[in-house]
């Protein structure tokens, strides 16, 4: 009787510190997840159009009467860790780089692509005082990058151009902040990493000897917003109003280009280098959340990039088997910006209506 | 006039034949190919945005001279501090602990081990990098650790081991192998292996202490694996087999050895090969085997009968004696474990053969019992089943930037189950444990445990049903 006393007050004990740590279902999930990658400056904070929604606290507007907390969640292992915690069900929406979210799609992750990102540059460093002055020359040299990346993706595109290949140099596998101090200790001859490395040579610590800056769209990045597809499928009415809020985002970051890139230096980045990295390019492209033909063209492209070089085995149909455009196309619909953003064609043009 | 008219059909047809405008085959694939191609409007966009500096006064020069000092004086203080108050090592060292404070009672009888608390172990490990390959990896780590347990009395060395990358570490696709030498723990099976961090219950499998598999040992060490499977979607590895292949003293984690002969175990992994989304993500069939000689000691209790002046017979004790026979040490073991997330068990089970010691006893130059050493086989097998509620084995939802000390707050009831049976001869003679247990991870590398022990000794039970509770923390 004593031994199943015990046992009843363990259990007891158990369940009871279950429920607090789960609560109970309700209509509404009481958090939802957003998650983020992490900047180079460890400052937990959002850029661009998912940066005016939380600049604005415009999610929790939109939520106020749910009740719904929104949790921003800045994770340092880039795209990577965002699949990773979304397999994981730790967060419910995400933003990465294309080859993380099609890696991720590819091995059988169930998210949906619901808007779209594009015009990520990736600039090749090398140190100050270093003799490389061509990509051509890294061959047989140590580069650091961070596998699984966008910056990977255009590494490989860079290389072929110059008639190389992953084979020819031997790869270093760093985080974004690590490899910039790898840079400016010099223990890794080149690395391929994002606009970090206008900074770095302006500091005097690297030369950039190559970059995808005013080369054609597909050496770009582009990005997208996921969400975990069982997410969608429970609560398709909080997906398309959290989409309408994000387009609002998005259109607030396109209104004013030095006014978005001022407030994007609250990441910690330097506002020389973001001039710099989008000289050219208006706000209105930069900030698009369209899936559109480029969008999708860039898309097809990487997933045979990657199926080529073994980051993925196994290819789908992005049309078909990820991107869903119904809460994007309602949401343009809702706040009259149908026309705000034009269409871009494969080339990064805008198409003739 | 001719010649401009055949060229121009020459354009017309080259324009007709050339494909359509879509898909992979038909872009340019050249940088100056698709430039030429398409000039790009959206490089082109007329900046008609306001100029940053728009209504703002430029800086004067005296102002950037105050940046300048000001940056001057965090510079200075920086160094002062580095100077005066950080700690300096000659190579990269981390400095970890764990401390154990725990409550336990036993519901039995006996009054004098009722209920206690008591730290049951604090361990301080100093971790580091001896070099550092860049280009391939092939590191030199060490570690050492010390451990006090049994209430802080006993204080000991439980890791000591310098450790080389033979093969390229930074490869993701290519096998790897290291070598490690010195104190460290044993390759055998899931219980043994695990350190205190990852392990669910607060006290170890029966067999493992038993048949004497979760204390360290000194000695060399080959680890390595082959077929990676990467999924970089996710930065995943994982190796299809991974092996382990060990010589050491046998005698346990901080003694030399007592023989010429030195035990050898070796370690085999299966590992399903899947994406990291794929529901047999953290499937593993493991076999594991240990064979070592030991020189088994019986004691002979010697006594002698002496009659006194009274006329009274007394026994009395003599000097013991002993009695040694050397014999095999081997042990065995399959594994299946499937540690996923929010659901995981692990399954063990291991056999052990060893002599059975019979002490023996002489009076007055009679034996009485003779010491005797027969062959033993023991048996272990455990089962467990958990459930996590929450982030904390997801890593990158450990890893992020925040402003706050935040941690994934996680939940773990668990089930075991244990049993051993020391004489597979009797088995009717044997031990279950039933394990009931929560842990509750509140902060980093911390979490409370509560176990609760059904213990069901055959063929005579005894009352002595065990609730343990336990701080396990790290720094």
């Amino acid at each position: 009787m004593k031994k199943t006393i015990s046992t009843l007050l363990t259990f007891a004990f158990a369940l009871a510190a279950l429920g607090t740590a789960t609560g109970f279902a309700a209509d509404y999930p009481k958090v939802i997840r957003i998650g983020q990658v992490a900047g180079s400056f460890n400052k937990p904070v959002s850029t661009g159009g998912m940066g005016y929604v939380q600049a604005n606290n415009l999610l929790d507007e939109e939520f106020k009467k749910e009740g719904i907390t929104f949790e921003f969640v800045y994770i340092r292992a880039a795209g990577p860790g965002i699949q990773e915690a979304l397999a994981n069900k730790a967060l419910d929406f995400g933003q990465s780089g294309d080859l993380p979210s099609i890696a991720g799609r590819a091995s059988g992750l169930r998210t949906r692509a619901i808007a779209g990102s594009r015009g990520g540059n990736t600039y090749v460093a090398v140190p100050a005082d270093s003799k490389i002055k061509t990509i051509k020359e890294i061959k047989g040299k140590k580069v650091g990058v961070s596998l699984g990346t966008y910056m990977h993706a255009a590494m490989l595109k860079i290389l072929k151009d110059n008639g190389l290949t992953e084979n020819d140099v031997k790869l270093v596998n760093l985080d974004n902040a690590t490899v910039k101090v790898a840079i400016a200790t010099k223990d890794v001859d080149v690395a391929f990493f994002g606009n970090d490395a206008l900074t770095l040579r302006n500091g005097g610590l690297a030369r950039i000897i190559g970059s995808t800056k005013n080369f054609p769209v597909w050496y770009q990045s582009t990005g997208e917003l996921l969400v975990r597809d069982e997410f969608a499928k429970k609560y398709p009415d909080i997906v398309k109003r959290f989409v309408k809020v994000f387009v609002k985002g998005s259109y607030l970051a396109s209104q004013n280009k030095n006014a978005t890139l001022k407030f994007n230096t609250r990441n910690g980045s330097a506002l020389a280098q973001l001039k710099e990295d989008s000289e050219g390019v208006s706000a209105l492209y930069s900030n698009s959340p369209k899936l559109d033909e480029q969008w999708l063209d860039h898309t097809k492209r990487s997933i045979a990039l990657y199926k080529k070089h073994g980051l993925i085995r196994r290819t789908f149909d992005a049309e078909k088997e990820w991107v869903d455009r119904s809460f994007l196309d309602a949401a343009l619909k809702e706040l009259k910006l149908e026309n705000y953003w034009p269409d871009y064609d494969v080339n990064g043009n805008k198409k003739k209506k | 006039m001719k010649f401009r008219m055949i060229f121009s059909w020459y354009i017309v047809g080259l324009l007709l034949l050339a494909p359509a405008a879509h898909g992979e085959d038909t872009t340019p694939q050249t940088v100056t190919e698709q430039l030429e191609a398409a000039p790009q409007e959206q490089l082109q966009v007329q900046e008609k945005d306001e100029p940053f500096d728009a209504g703002e006064p430029p800086a004067t020069q005296s102002e950037l001279q105050g940046v300048r000092n000001e940056l001057q004086v965090l510079r200075d203080q920086w160094q002062r501090g580095l100077d005066r108050t950080v700690v300096q090592t000659k190579r990269l060292l981390a400095i970890s602990g764990t401390g154990q404070f725990g409550y336990n009672q036993i519901f039995n009888s006996e009054p004098s081990n009722a209920s206690t608390f008591q730290v049951n172990n604090f361990i301080l490990n100093f971790k580091g990098n001896l070099r550092k390959d860049y280009e391939q990896g092939k590191d030199i780590d060490y570690a050492l650790g010390i451990n006090a347990s049994n209430t802080l009395k006993n204080v000991s060395v439980t890791d000591a081991w310098l450790s080389y990358q033979i093969l390229n570490s930074l490869d993701k696709e290519g096998p790897r192998l290291s070598i490690t030498a010195g104190q460290q723990k044993k390759y055998f099976g899931l219980e043994a292996t695990a350190t205190e961090e990852f392990k669910p219950t607060i006290s170890g499998a029966q067999f493992a202490t038993a048949l004497n598999l979760d204390e360290r040992d000194i000695g060399v060490v080959l680890a390595g694996d082959l077929f990676p499977a990467n999924d970089y979607g996710f930065n995943y590895r994982v190796p299809t087999v991974q092996y382990y292949l060990g010589v050491i003293n046998g005698t346990g984690p901080n003694a030399v050895d007592i023989n010429d002969e030195k035990d050898v175990f070796t370690r085999i992994v299966f590992n399903a090969p899947v994406d990291y989304s794929h529901p047999l993500r953290g499937l593993t069939l493991g076999g594991s085997w240990y064979y070592g000689r030991k020189s088994y000691s019986a004691a002979i209790k010697n006594t002698a009968s002496v009659t006194n002046l009274g006329g009274t017979t007394t026994t009395i004790p003599l000097a013991d004696t002993s009695a040694t026979q050397k014999g095999d040490k081997t042990r065995w073991g399959v594994d299946l474990s499937y540690v996923n997330t929010p659901v995981g068990f692990t399954f063990e089970y291991v056999q052990g053969r060893d002599l059975l010691v019979t002490n023996g006893a002489v009076k007055n130059g009679v034996t009485l019992t003779k010491a005797a050493f027969r062959p033993v086989t023991e048996e272990g097998i455990t089962f467990t089943l958990f459930y996590n509620f929450g982030d904390q084995f997801i890593n990158s939802i450990k890893n992020q930037d925040r402003w706050d000390d935040w941690y994934p707050l996680t939940y773990q009831p668990f089930y075991r189950y244990d049993r051993y049976t020391p004489d597979l001869s009797h088995t009717n003679t044997h031990t279950d444990i039933h394990t009931f247990g929560f842990n509750w991870f509140f902060a980093p590398t911390t979490k409370l445990q509560v176990n609760y022990n059904l213990k069901k000794e055959y063929p005579v039970d005894k009352a002595n049903n065990q609730i343990l509770a336990q701080f396990q923390f790290g720094f």
